[in-house]
C-alpha cells in the first residue's frame, strides 16, 4: 500500500466526490454465522428478530450487521435515513441454497424447491432486505453480482448519489473469501472461509470530516488519468479486498489511496488524522461475528474532506 | 436541462417471445399477440405452471461464428444479440472503437441460471467455481470490443429502468459518450418455473396458455414467466444531431423508491409507488395531464394489479379514468428481469407507430382496477410521452418516462 497526496485543481466534472459518513466491517465464519442471525438490533429501527433471518442469504446477514455497525459507529439511526438509497454488490449469492436446492429438484421434482428460494437469494435481495429493516423508502438495488462487483456498486452507488434525489447512499458489499467449495446439501468442505460484509454511509460532499471520491476518466483522457496516477500512487486495480483492507485492516495509510478501475480512471479515498484525536463522524468500525473487535482503523481518524 | 444535453434513444436491439427486431416486435405487438406457449424445453409434467413466453433459438449476431455462438450460454447469446442489434441500429457498431461507450446491463440472476444449466448437464460448478469467472457484463463488454465502464444492476422485474437512469447519469456526468442500457433474462428454467410457482405467483391456466395472461381481468390468476431482453443505444442530443441519428425517443425522467414493507408482497401503501411516479414526472417536466400513455407494471396476480390502480388513480385523481392504460405482459408475459427494458420498447413503439398497445384477454374488467383500458385491440393514438411503471422483488418501484423527439 502506497500513499499519495491529494490531487490538484478541482475535480472535472467527471469526477463524483461522496463523503464517507460512516462504514462499518462485520465477518463471520460458518462457525459464528448462526450468532448473526439470532437477532439484530439497528440503532432507531424495529428490533429484527431471528424469525427476519430465517430465509435470507448468509451474505445478506453480513451486509446487515455491517450497516448496523457503521450506524453505530457514525451516530446514526434508521429514522434519519429514511430517504436514502440503498446499492448492494454481494457475490456469487445464494450459492449455498442453490446447491441443494438442485440436489431436492432431481430428487423430489419442482414441488421440492422452496418459494423463498429466488426472493432471497438473487442480487436484488441484499438492497431488498436493508431497505425493508431499516424502512429505508429511497431507491435499492443490487450491482454487481460476482467477482469484481465492488467497481460496479461504486460506480452505481456514486452515480445515484450525484443526480441529487437522495441525501445518502449505502454501499453495502459482501462476498465470501476465500470462496468455498460446497457438498451437494451446501455445507462447507473448505476449511477457513470467512464471509465479510463492508458497509459505506456515502452523502453528498459538503465539506465534512470525511471523503471518498470516485473518479472516472473521461473519453480520451485515459493518458492524463496515467500520469496523474503513476505520480501518486498506482495501486493496483478496486477490489473488495483492498476496500476491507484499508478501512478496517491494521495500517491507515496518512493521506490518500487511489485505485485502478479495470477501464480506466480510479478511484481515490482520501483521509487524515483526526485534527483532536476524537471519536469521528466518518469513522469505521469493525467486528469479527464473535463479539471480538478487530482493530478498527477508522475509529479514532478522520477521512480528509 | 438545454436541448443539447438530453438523452436520447438511438437504437434498439431485442429478443423476446414477440419477435427478435423491432419491426416484428412491434407487428405482434399491435396485432394483439400472445407470446405464450406451452413449455416443451423441458418436462413441466410436474410443475404447477406449464406454460410460458418463449423464443428459439436467440439469432447469431453478423460477424459471430455461428457454432461457436450456438456454444454459449443463453444468457450471454441473448445478452450479445440483443448489445449488438442496438449498436447496429445506432449506427454505431462500425465506429464503436471511436468512442467511450458504456454499459449498464440489468441482469439478475445470471449465477443461478448459470449453474442450473451446469448442473442439468452433471457439472459442479454451484459447488466449486472457477477462480476466474468472469462476470456477463465483462464478457459483454470483452466480446462486444467496448471501451467505457460497465455495470450490471438488479432490482428484479424493475432491473431495466433501473439501467436506463444510470446510463441517462453516466452520459450526463461525462463518463461515456455512448451508453448501452437495457436488461436481459432467460429465467425460464425448471428451477425457476418451480420456484415462481410454489410461490403462487403464477398463472395455472395451462390449458389455454395465449389466455393465461389477463391483467386487469377479473379473472387472472397469476403471472405467466416469459424470457428474452432488450438493449438501448443512449447518447447526448448534440451527439444524434451530429451523426443525424434516428431517434426513439428522449428518457426524460425516472423515478424510484421502496416500499420497505415485504421482500415479494406489494406494500398495501401506495405512497411509495405513488412518489416513484411523481419524481418521474417531475424529472420529465410533464404534468400528470400530459401523459398519453401509461405502459403499466400489471404482471396479472390479483394482488398487484389492483395496488398498481390505486396508485395510478392516486397519481393522475380524475384523470385516470382518460389516460389510457395497458399491460403488455398480457401479450409478452412477464420478462422478470428484463421486463421493464421490453415495456420501455413498447413504450416506443408506441410513439413510432402512433397506436396504443393493447391489453389482451381483458374481457371482464375487474372493478378494483378502474382505468382507461385499451383492451384487446390497439388503438391509434397519437403519443408524445409515454410513462412505463416496473416494480419489483425487494420492494422496488420505478418509472419511467418516454417522450417523442
Amino acid at each position: 500500500m502506497k500513499s499519495i497526496q491529494p490531487s490538484a485543481g478541482p475535480p472535472s466534472r467527471t469526477a463524483v466526490t461522496c463523503d464517507l459518513a460512516g462504514s462499518g466491517v462485520v465477518q463471520a465464519t460458518p462457525e459464528t454465522l448462526p450468532d448473526l442471525r439470532k437477532g439484530l438490533d439497528p440503532p432507531g429501527a424495529e428490533p429484527l428478530p431471528a424469525a427476519f433471518f430465517k430465509h435470507v442469504d448468509d451474505q445478506t446477514v453480513l451486509g446487515l450487521a455491517a450497516v448496523a455497525r457503521a450506524m453505530r459507529g457514525a451516530g446514526l439511526a434508521a429514522p434519519a435515513l429514511r430517504d436514502w438509497g440503498v446499492v448492494a454488490a454481494s457475490c456469487l449469492m445464494g450459492r449455498s441454497a442453490f446447491a441443494p436446492a438442485f440436489h431436492r429438484f432431481r430428487a423430489e421434482g419442482a414441488w421440492g424447491i422452496s418459494p423463498h428460494l429466488i426472493p432471497h437469494r438473487s442480487l436484488h435481495s441484499l438492497s431488498g432486505t436493508v431497505s425493508q429493516a431499516l424502512k429505508i423508502r429511497g431507491p435499492n438495488f443490487g450491482a454487481g453480482g460476482g467477482p469484481g462487483g465492488a467497481v460496479d456498486g461504486l460506480l452505481a452507488a456514486s452515480a445515484l448519489l450525484d443526480g441529487g434525489r437522495v441525501p445518502g447512499v449505502w454501499l453495502v458489499l459482501t462476498r465470501w473469501h476465500p470462496e468455498p467449495t460446497l457438498d451437494p446439501q451446501g455445507q462447507f468442505l473448505s476449511p477457513g472461509c470467512v464471509c465479510t460484509g463492508l458497509a459505506l454511509a456515502l452523502t453528498a460532499s459538503a465539506g465534512g470530516s470525511a471523503r471518498l471520491c470516485v473518479r472516472v476518466v473521461p473519453a480520451g483522457d485515459e493518458a492524463h488519468a496515467a500520469s496523474r496516477a503513476e505520480g501518486g500512487a498506482a495501486r493496483g486495480l478496486l477490489s473488495f479486498e483492498s476496500l476491507v483492507q484499508v478501512l478496517a485492516g491494521p495500517d491507515a495509510p496518512p493521506t490518500a489511496i487511489v485505485w485502478r478501475l479495470p477501464f480506466g480512471g480510479r478511484i481515490e479515498l482520501e483521509r487524515k488524522a483526526a485534527p483532536n484525536g476524537a471519536g469521528p463522524r466518518g469513522g469505521g468500525s469493525a467486528a469479527r461475528a464473535n463479539g471480538a473487535a478487530t482493530n478498527p482503523v477508522g475509529a479514532g481518524a478522520e477521512i480528509q474532506a | 436541462m438545454s436541448r443539447e444535453t438530453e438523452v436520447w434513444i438511438t437504437g434498439v436491439g431485442a429478443a423476446t417471445p414477440l419477435g427478435a427486431d423491432y419491426d416484428t416486435f412491434a407487428d405482434n405487438l399491435l396485432a394483439g399477440r400472445s407470446g405464450v406457449s406451452r413449455v416443451t424445453r423441458f418436462d413441466v409434467a410436474e410443475h404447477p405452471c406449464q406454460i410460458a413466453g418463449l423464443f428459439d433459438p436467440i439469432p447469431c449476431p453478423p460477424g459471430h461464428d455461428p457454432d461457436a455462438f450456438a456454444r454459449l450460454h443463453p444468457l450471454e447469446r441473448l445478452t450479445l444479440w440483443c448489445c449488438t442489434s442496438a449498436l447496429r441500429d445506432a449506427g454505431w457498431w462500425e465506429r464503436r472503437e471511436s468512442a467511450r461507450v458504456g454499459l449498464v446491463l440489468g441482469v439478475g440472476a445470471e449465477w443461478l441460471e448459470l449453474w442450473e444449466d451446469d448442473s442439468r448437464r452433471g457439472g459442479t460448478l454451484v459447488l466449486e467455481p472457477r477462480p476466474d469467472e468472469e462476470p456477463l457484463v465483462s464478457v459483454a463488454r470483452r466480446k462486444l470490443n467496448i471501451s467505457g465502464p460497465a455495470a450490471s444492476v438488479s432490482a428484479a422485474c424493475a432491473s431495466g429502468n433501473y439501467a436506463l437512469a444510470q446510463a441517462r447519469r453516466w452520459l450526463e456526468l461525462g463518463w461515456v459518450d455512448v451508453c448501452l442500457a437495457g436488461a436481459c433474462d432467460v429465467a425460464v428454467t425448471p428451477m425457476s418455473l418451480a420456484g415462481f410457482g410454489n410461490l403462487r405467483a403464477l398463472s395455472r391456466r395451462n390449458s389455454e396458455p395465449t389466455a393465461a395472461s389477463r391483467p386487469f381481468d377479473k379473472g387472472r390468476d397469476g403471472f405467466v414467466m416469459s424470457e428474452g431482453g432488450a438493449m438501448f443505444v443512449l447518447e447526448s442530443a448534440a451527439s444524434a444531431r451530429r451523426r443525424s441519428a434516428r431517434v426513439y425517443g428522449r428518457v426524460a425522467g425516472c423515478g424510484a423508491s421502496s416500499d420497505a414493507h415485504n421482500m415479494v408482497i406489494p406494500s398495501p401503501d401506495p405512497a411509495p409507488a405513488r412518489e416513484a411516479m411523481r419524481q418521474a414526472l417531475a424529472d420529465a417536466g410533464v404534468a400528470p395531464e400530459d401523459v398519453d400513455y401509461v405502459n403499466a407494471h400489471a404482471t396479472s396476480t390479483p394482488v398487484g394489479d389492483a395496488a398498481e390502480a390505486n396508485v395510478l388513480q392516486g397519481v393522475f385523481g380524475e384523470a385516470v379514468r382518460s389516460v389510457p392504460v395497458s399491460s403488455t405482459k398480457s401479450m409478452t408475459g412477464h420478462l422478470l428481469t428484463a421486463a421493464a427494458a421490453v415495456e420501455a420498447l413498447a413504450c416506443l413503439v408506441a410513439m413510432e407507430r402512433g397506436a396504443l398497445p393493447p391489453t389482451i384477454n381483458l374481457h371482464d374488467p375487474d372493478p378494483e382496477c378502474p382505468l382507461c383500458h385499451v383492451p384487446n385491440e390497439a388503438r391509434p393514438q397519437a403519443v408524445r410521452v409515454a410513462v412505463s411503471n416496473s416494480f419489483g422483488f425487494g420492494g422496488s418501484n420505478t418509472c419511467l418516462v418516454l417522450e417523442a423527439v
